[in-house]
């Protein structure tokens, strides 16, 4: 190579993996060699030491942004959902008033605050929840009524190997010591019933969950993968607001007995209210839409973290004259899984009328053993018995009944019958 | 001070473009069309991005908001530009392109205006990110006098550390021409900055 074909071909020194030609021509040619030294030095001091540092936050401005995009968009495919407004707009205004406000369409940043209030709660000792729901103090924990009034409900949990939680309200308290669950039912005119459930029973399948934020980030995860949430997130300095708007879970097409009769069989918004530092939850409100209004149904009063709480308040001290609730699997009676809903309802019905308490117990287990109940529906007539129907994601049936009692007075309502077990075994479960 | 042939042995190894980022290739998904594609998408450009548009602007808040905008843009278009499939390029030419638009709204100082301080000092250029936007600003200032097409091809090999061939697809033109435009350049440049101030190299 001689210097004419190296000074033209010299920039491509400054390339990486440069022809070895060019590299043994410099070697040897001191003026060469000189004019890259020039293009070297000239490149080095036009070339920067120092990379800049950028801001540690720009992927989240960059993602916030899309997320703003995102709005629009969505805002643009649901048109139908507003009509006679201008959507675009309106999504702009919503963003450009409210600031930290981001509506998403997806729930992918939900998951991520949901496992970072999971991850926030493993390094928790104890979690005190002061809270109030519109429900029926002595019935089901799950129970809503939106036309009621707002209960006092209490749940408290202490962290180790096997966590201890409790759970209250008025005419409920559940217990879970560490080993099993009791669960003490006090109607007030009646016995006490007691009742024995393994740890993985759904005694309280809405409330528990606040208790292991776990489990809560599990089921929404699941509601918006399997229900199509809508979700919102605010993100306000100290304090990050989760907002999910889910439609009634199960199957109302028979019948909507059950709708608004739980938080997750209602169309219902839960406000999640977390700490932005500690990823904790602060607050939760709960809105259940019944067609005419949004009504409050839950909402946390106080949500305490790390407070000594008492070691009786996982032990349940079950009054001597209360009553064991057993089922009739339990009891070892008759196997009775071959009957219809309605048969179950009409064996039910008459063993009452004929005050046939150990026919009762085959379908009420324990519960036909309690005397208020006896003297309340025995010698009851029967004036119709309806076709049996399905609601909701209530796993039995409901049968439909008019009986008059012995004191004369009429009731009309819905049996409901269950044999979602082992055996397929029909049990009484309530609406009595 | 610090001699020409003092640098070049001293900082010779960095002429090898040491550490540079080969995001070109580390993305060969097509353009991102989801929210999780367009998320790893950010992670893979993001930094190298940053330091072109820095380069180009001198101005790390500027180049921020230049990344932001054709972030955004890229996300917003994602549908059109689905059939892109040498995704870097493409994205760097955005960039190159945001931060030409940026720099017609600012004021260019005249050749009257340039002081001995608007030439890179090395030994001025401090741990600072201040110092490193002055530094930038001070060789843009001398690129703007040369033909935009072989300042950019100076900008991309010098300040950005992409070879020819990956610079060739950003620009858009064949390697010879690369190197043609690199070389017409940099002997424009050694015309440009005075004998006196290069001895203060």
């Amino acid at each position: 190579m001689n210097c004419k074909t190296f000074r033209k071909r010299q920039v491509e020194m400054l390339d990486a993996n440069p022809d070895p030609n060019l590299l043994r021509h410099a070697e040897t040619c001191t003026e060469c060699a000189r004019e890259l030294a020039e293009a070297r030095a000239l490149l080095t001091a036009l070339s920067p030491i120092q990379s800049p540092y950028r801001e540690s936050n720009l992927k989240e401005r960059i993602m916030s942004k899309v997320t703003e995009l995102e709005t629009v968009e969505d805002m643009k495919r649901y048109r139908g959902w507003l009509p006679r407004l201008s959507y675009v707009a309106i999504a702009l205004v919503v963003i450009g008033l409210l600031g930290g406000w981001l509506l998403q369409g997806r729930p992918d940043s939900a998951f991520t605050i949901l496992a970072q209030a999971a991850e926030a709660s493993e390094r928790l000792g104890t979690i005190h929840i002061v809270a109030q729901m519109r429900t029926v103090p002595h019935d089901n924990f799950d129970m809503i009524v939106p036309e009621g009034d707002l209960v006092p409900v209490e749940l408290w949990k202490v962290s180790g190997e096997t966590a201890k939680w409790r759970i209250e309200k008025p005419g409920r308290v559940a217990v879970m010591d560490g080993n099993e669950i009791v669960m003490l039912i006090k109607p007030g005119d009646a016995s006490p019933m007691a009742v024995k459930a393994s740890p993985g029973a759904g005694i309280a399948q809405w409330l528990a969950p606040l208790l292991d934020v776990n489990s809560l980030f599990q089921r929404e995860q699941e509601i918006a993968r399997e229900e199509g949430a809508r979700v919102k997130i605010e993100s306000n300095g100290p304090t990050t607001v989760l907002t999910i708007q889910a439609a009634a879970q199960g199957d109302y097409s028979e019948s909507d007995y059950m709708k608004n009769k739980s938080i997750l069989m209602s169309d219902n918004v839960r406000v999640y209210t977390f700490d932005s530092q500690t990823h904790r939850l602060l607050g939760l409100q709960v809105y259940v839409n019944t067609g005419k209004d949004n009504v409050l149904v839950f909402k946390t009063d106080k949500v305490e973290y790390d407070s000594q709480l008492s070691a009786s308040l996982f032990q349940l001290d079950v009054p001597k004259d209360a009553i064991w609730y057993k089922t009739p699997d339990e009891m070892g009676l008759p196997d009775n899984s071959s009957l219809s809903p309605k048969q179950v309802a009409e064996a039910v019905f008459q063993a009452m009328a004929a005050e046939d308490w150990d026919g009762l117990r085959g379908f009420a287990g324990t519960l036909a053993d309690d005397p208020k109940l006896r003297d309340y529906v025995g010698g009851l007539q029967v004036i119709s018995i309806g076709e049996p129907f399905k609601s909701g994601q209530y796993p039995g049936w409901f049968v439909p009944y008019e009986i008059r009692f012995r004191s004369g007075d009429v009731k009309k309502m819905n049996l409901a019958i269950r044999n979602d077990n082992e055996k397929k075994q029909w049990m009484l479960d309530g609406g009595f | 001070m610090v001699e020409m042939e003092d640098l070049v042995q001293s900082e010779g190894a960095a002429m090898e473009f040491p550490g540079t980022c080969r995001a070109v290739e580390a993305w060969d998904q097509g353009w991102p069309q989801s929210r999780q594609e367009f998320e790893s998408f950010v992670d893979v450009f993001l930094d190298r991005l940053v330091r072109i548009a820095f380069h180009r602007l001198g101005s790390m808040e500027d180049a921020e908001d230049v990344v932001q905008d054709v972030f955004v843009k890229a996300y917003a278009d994602r549908v059109r530009l689905r059939r892109v499939r040498r995704v870097g390029p493409y994205l760097y030419r955005m960039v190159a392109n945001a931060c030409i638009e940026r720099r017609r709204g600012r004021r260019v100082l005249s050749l009257e205006e340039l002081g001995p301080e608007d030439l890179p000092d090395r030994q001025s250029e401090v741990q600072e990110q201040t110092a490193a936007a002055e530094f930038i600003q001070r060789i843009e200032q001398l690129l703007r006098r040369l033909p935009e097409r072989q300042a950019e091809v100076i900008r991309l090999k010098v300040l950005d550390q992409f070879t020819f061939a990956e610079i060739a697809e950003i620009v858009g033109c064949s390697l010879p021409t690369v190197k043609s435009r690199l070389q017409y350049g940099l002997q424009k440049l050694r015309r440009i900055i005075p004998q006196t101030r290069e001895e203060s190299l």
